[in-house]
């Protein structure tokens, strides 16, 4: 079951997450399926990711992400808010045949 | 599925609204402005008001810090000190100059790992600022130390101590709270404005961390995983005291560990070694401790008492602050004045504690007024903090606390059942109520270990199991590719959810602890996980299961040095083995320990041996190994012809089993059978094979032992030229087996070595090392070999007063050594001239006859009791003694087990023993032989002793010219040996330079210079004749034959002078 993780960060721009997203590395994220990255009208940072399980979720927190926000000084502040959970899975309409 | 809403935007003041407050907050005039220079002090109402409340700004952020170099991370800034901050902390993790994690002060800004950070820090610089003046009303954590003026002072004393290079060690002692850390804080940084380096660590409260956790603080997380030579802990040890020598060489160095009560045994055994190992370095250790009690563990509780027998050790206690040091911190959180009555009731509640102080202070800035109940405890000051946090901080605090002081954000969140994410503001808020600090990577932890303990301790039985079971999960499910590093932290969440009923699982990672443990040599941490697996695992283990345990906490406490519970453990095993018949288990428990000459540990080890020889189906090999442990423990009970008889057939067994680990142990127990002095040509025989075998395999563990071997038997026959030789040799098999054993084995040798050669000096200072080698070790012949050893350069140098109390000390506990501990200190005292007490001592000894005699003391056994027999004049013993030690002429005395000392020839004792009796020409000829022997063997002080006695035996016998023209022959050798005995005793017979008349003087001083006796004639003026009858008469006095005897007199005389 793949565990979705929602983030919204006040006062991050987008450029802000390239920095911290440079300093991750090319290394893939082990049990990342789906990482979307975007801003709000608000000027907040909006983070969707899809896991293969909270495990991998934790601990590229826990292993890389932390570190990588120890290093820039940039992480979230406390007006941050994230929203987690198992998602079913819903079967994805089949693309068009060709031809 | 999980709820979707889990993880909710919280309540923080101004969370989920950007730009936006807390109602009470005053806007910031600085707080978007970027523009200010680096280093300004930020003095606006809103900083000061966060500062000082440690309250986070939202929206703040930080930017990459460019221009800072690393520095240290300050726990709390005095007011208007800018203070880099934890971005810089981490910096310098791993490094060899970690910093001090020190306690983050209660609500000091630097604390912040999150948001909280971003607002204090400077955009430029990333350094958080204070202001400059605390306000005058609300709670402001000054950091500044109060009512410890007199401590501090005494702390920059040992201070000024350790940068003279008087190396000091500081035990800090007092109650939870009462302020050790702030004060060794307060020391440091004063140190560190001097110049000097800060090293620190922290011990975690729980069991929670890998092994050497305190190194791994000091110097790297790897400083124990690196390669040692097999087993060797002390070259372990000595790398690791070595690192700190080398760092306080750099700069003078202040080394702090934290809450040492509950540091493993491994670090503070290597704690111990390093101390012991500095000299003249510029560091100052301070350790803080609680007083003895339940919170202390059992490593510190063993070590400790080392610890502050150390000669530079110290131990600081701290009590609570007097009534006016109270007084005066509350003034200080408070900013005013206080009404006496409170300040008074808070001293009598608090006994002068000053976190109570601080706990009670923060209660009434909450503007509650003063009418404030104050808590009876600690733990209540605690609480009634936490009572102020939101319901899912409290909630997070409770689950973290079964985590330890310090620990991960994501293993609280899975063990809350959170996102991580969704633990950020709840983290943020204890970091800005000051019950959280941040650490390294994705780590907070706890301000205060009393703090941590007040929230568990609100934990009902059942939580605590609950969290602990998901605290193990956690850790399985985050960290499987990198579990060493957890295994400790696992094994104590197993055991404490075990309760729960899981002890399969329990025993299952204390072991894996424990065997990660022995891998890094902490043995005594393997021992306790062991225990630990066989406690936990008590309902669900099989016998042979628990009995496998038992072996490895036996070997493990055996390593430890802790031969008692080894062999209690190792007899559970033995009685398991028996009872579910499992010779393989049975094996095993009998081939844990290794007879080293305690008594009842031996007779055990030959009982378990025989016990494991009966059983069927034993493999040629493991028979081949049992026999040969079995002949071993038999030598030390003193069965030593069945020794004899069973290392035979050991070594018969393994020589067929093909086997080479069985063939070495068999090999190894028949030379310690036939150690007595008629199977010396054995032993040569057995040297051979050893070495054959280890060269063959190329394994110099092996070909080491072969060498000692031949050394033992060189010396033995008087080849000291030889057995040096083979020591070049062997030191290259010890260099590459590595181990204190060797080493041991090496420096006693070379000490022996040095001592047969009269080259004293070196062989004290080599002999001295071992020693203090061989006392971490623990062996129990270490005391009697360095006794021997001194008593031997003692006999012909003379005894200090140091020699003369370790060997009058009865400490020899050594193999079969009740004999020597009576026989040892009796030669020693006739060496000192005290022969009545020799003789009490000798009289104990009970007739020789009768005496028990391990086959590798005979000969030594025989030299010395002769010797003292001589001296006290037991006629019938010397008799005896004298038949005894006859067959053994041409042989020289030597060791005991291996080469722990040289006595000389056999003659010089038949020497001896014949002039006691009064056998006179007997007496001359077995004296002139030793004294030819020795000199023929490079033992040159021997030929002084045998040519001294030579000499005072003709003098008594009416041939005192003789005599004395002897005695001035040898005096020289004597005088240049520095055998300060010897040449006064020989001054007795040799002649003075007032012999000889002036004239004679001057013609003797002549003839040293070379002259002929023309030239002396031409010098002085006289005739040759004159000159001729001059020298002749200087011949005739000395008692010389020729010029030369005269030059060497005059040389040996003026140096004298």
């Amino acid at each position: 079951m793949a565990y979705l993780m929602i983030t919204h960060t006040p006062g991050i721009s987008l450029k802000e997450y390239e920095v911290v997203k440079d300093e991750l590395g090319p290394d893939p994220l082990a049990g990342n399926l789906v990482h979307l990255a975007g801003e709000t009208v608000d000027g907040a940072l909006v983070i969707a990711d899809v896991w293969e399980s909270s495990v991998a979720a934790d601990r590229f927190a826990a292993e890389r992400l932390f570190p990588a926000f120890g290093r820039t000084r940039l992480q979230p502040g406390p007006d941050s808010s994230a929203w987690a959970f198992e998602g079913t899975e819903v079967e994805a309409p089949r693309p068009p045949a060709l031809g | 599925m999980r709820g979707m809403a889990q993880d909710e935007p919280t309540d923080v003041p101004g969370a989920g609204q950007p730009g936006r407050l807390a109602p009470d907050v005053p806007e910031c005039s600085v707080r978007r402005d970027l523009s200010h220079a680096p280093g300004t002090v930020l003095t606006t109402p809103c900083c000061l008001r966060f500062a000082s409340r440690g309250r986070s700004l939202s929206g703040h952020r930080l930017s990459r810090c460019t221009e800072c170099l690393p520095l240290d991370f300050h726990r709390g800034a005095s007011a208007g000190q800018t203070v880099p901050n934890i971005g810089h902390l981490r910096a310098t993790i791993g490094t060899l100059s970690l910093r001090r994690p020190r306690t983050a002060g209660v609500t000091t800004p630097s604390a912040y790992p999150m948001a909280a950070l971003a607002e204090n820090s400077c955009v430029r610089c990333g350094q958080i600022r204070v202001p400059a003046k605390p306000r005058s009303i609300g709670f402001v954590d000054v950091t500044t130390l109060s009512g410890r003026s007199t401590e501090l002072a005494q702390l920059r004393g040992w201070f000024a101590r350790a940068v003279g290079g008087q190396p000091q060690v500081v035990v800090c002692s007092g109650e939870a709270g009462i302020g050790k850390t702030q004060l060794l804080e307060a020391l440091s940084d004063e140190a560190e404005s001097d110049g000097a380096q800060v090293l620190w660590a922290r011990s975690p409260s729980p069991a929670s961390a890998p092994p050497y956790w305190l190194w791994r603080q000091l110097l790297g997380p790897d400083v124990v995983t690196r390669a040692e030579p097999v087993g060797d802990r002390i070259a372990l040890f000595d790398r690791l005291a070595g690192s700190l020598i080398e760092t306080s060489a750099v700069a003078s160095t202040v080394m702090v560990v934290d809450d040492i009560h509950w540091a493993d045994e491994p670090s503070l055994v290597a704690l111990l070694h390093a101390v012991r190992t500095l000299r003249r370095t510029r560091l100052l250790i301070c350790v803080a401790e609680r007083p003895a009690g339940p919170d202390s563990s059992d490593g510190w509780l063993r070590v400790r008492p080392g610890l502050i027998r150390e000669p530079h050790a110290s131990v600081l206690e701290l009590h609570g602050l007097s009534a006016a040091g109270s007084a005066e911190l509350l003034r200080e959180l408070l900013g005013g004045k206080m009404p006496d009555e409170l300040v008074s009731d808070a001293h009598a509640v608090s006994a002068g504690n000053p976190f109570y102080l601080r706990e009670v202070a923060r209660t009434l800035s909450r503007g509650e007024g003063l009418d404030v109940e104050l808590p009876a405890t600690l733990a209540g000051v605690v609480e009634q903090r936490l009572e102020q946090l939101r319901p899912r901080t409290r909630e997070l605090l409770r689950a973290s606390s079964i985590l330890g002081e310090e620990f991960s954000i994501a293993i609280a969140a899975r063990v809350l059942g959170r996102s991580v994410f969704g633990c950020l503001p709840d983290i943020d808020d204890a970091i800005c109520a000051g019950v959280l600090a941040a650490a390294a990577g994705d780590r907070v932890r706890f301000t205060h270990a009393l703090v941590r303990a007040a929230v568990e301790s609100g934990l009902s039985l059942r939580d605590r199991v609950r969290l602990h079971g998901r605290a193990m999960r956690a850790i399985e499910q985050l960290y499987p590719h990198a579990l060493p590093g957890h295994l400790a932290d696992l094994a104590r969440h197993a055991a404490a959810a075990a309760v729960g009923g899981d002890g399969r699982s329990a025993a299952e990672w204390a072991r894996r602890a424990g065997d990660d443990a022995m891998r890094v040599l902490a043995f005594e941490e393997a021992s306790r996980l062991y225990a630990s697996a066989i406690n936990t695992g008590a309902d669900v283990l099989s016998e042979a299961e628990r009995g496998r345990l038992l072996v490895d906490r036996a070997v493990a406490e055996h390593r430890s040095g802790r031969l008692d519970t080894a062999r209690a453990a190792c007899g559970e095993a033995i009685v398991i083995a028996r009872r579910i018949d499992d010779h393989r288990l049975l094996a095993q428990a009998a081939l844990t320990l290794e007879p080293v000459g305690d008594r009842a540990v031996d007779r055990d080890i030959l009982d378990w041996c025989r016990a494991a020889l009966e059983a069927p189906r034993a493999t040629p090999a493991l028979r081949a190994q049992l026999l040969a442990r079995c002949a071993e423990a038999m030598v030390y009970c003193g069965e030593w012809d069945d020794a004899a008889a069973v290392s035979s057939a050991a070594l018969a067994a393994a020589e067929g089993a093909q086997d080479t680990a069985a063939l070495v142990t068999a090999l190894r127990a028949r030379q310690l059978a036939c150690s007595g002095p008629d199977q010396l040509d054995e032993r040569a025989r057995l040297a051979a094979v050893m070495i054959g075998t280890g060269q063959a395999g190329r394994r110099p563990d092996i070909e080491m032992w072969g060498r000692f071997w031949a050394i033992d038997a060189h010396m033995e026959r008087g080849r000291i030229h030889q057995a040096a030789v083979e020591l070049d040799r062997v030191r290259w098999c010890v260099d590459r087996t590595g181990g204190p054993m060797p080493r041991w084995l090496l420096l006693r040798t070379s000490a022996a070595i040095a001592q047969a050669r009269a080259e004293f000096d070196e062989a004290l200072r080599v002999s001295s090392e071992a020693y203090e080698l061989a006392s971490v070790l623990g062996h129990p012949a270490a005391h009697g070999s360095y006794q021997s050893l001194l008593a031997a350069v003692g006999h012909h140098i003379g005894h200090t007063e140091a020699s003369r109390q370790v060997l009058t000390t009865d400490a020899n506990r050594g193999v079969n050594a009740e004999l020597f501990a009576l026989l040892g200190p009796a030669y020693a005292l006739v060496d000192i001239g005290e022969i009545e007490q020799a003789r009490a001592l000798y009289r104990m000894t009970g007739p020789p006859q009768q005496w028990v005699v391990p086959p590798y003391f005979a000969l030594s056994v025989m030299a010395t009791g002769a010797q003292v027999a001589v001296a006290v004049g037991a006629r019938d013993d010397i008799r005896y003694l004298r038949e005894r030690l006859n067959p053994y002429r041409g042989r020289h005395v030597s060791g005991g087990a291996g080469t722990a000392n040289y006595l000389g020839p056999v003659e010089l004792y038949l020497g001896k023993c014949a002039a006691a009796l009064q056998l006179w020409s007997d007496a001359v000829a077995e004296l002139t032989q030793a004294a030819t022997i020795s000199r023929g063997t490079g033992a040159p002080s021997f030929a002084v002793e045998a040519d001294t006695e030579r000499a005072e035996l003709l003098a008594r016998h009416d041939e005192l010219n003789a005599g004395r023209r002897l005695a001035a022959s040898v005096l020289p050798a004597a005088r240049s040996l520095g055998m300060s005995p010897w040449v006064a005793r020989l001054q007795q017979l040799a002649p003075t330079p007032a012999v000889l008349s002036p004239r004679e003087t001057e013609v003797a001083r002549l003839v040293a210079d070379g002259s002929s006796n023309r030239d002396i004639a031409a010098r002085l003026v006289i005739s040759d004749r004159t000159a001729q009858n001059h020298v002749q008469h200087i011949l005739t006095k000395l008692g010389f034959t020729n010029r030369s005897q005269i030059a060497s007199w005059v040389t040996a005389d003026q140096r004298n002078e």
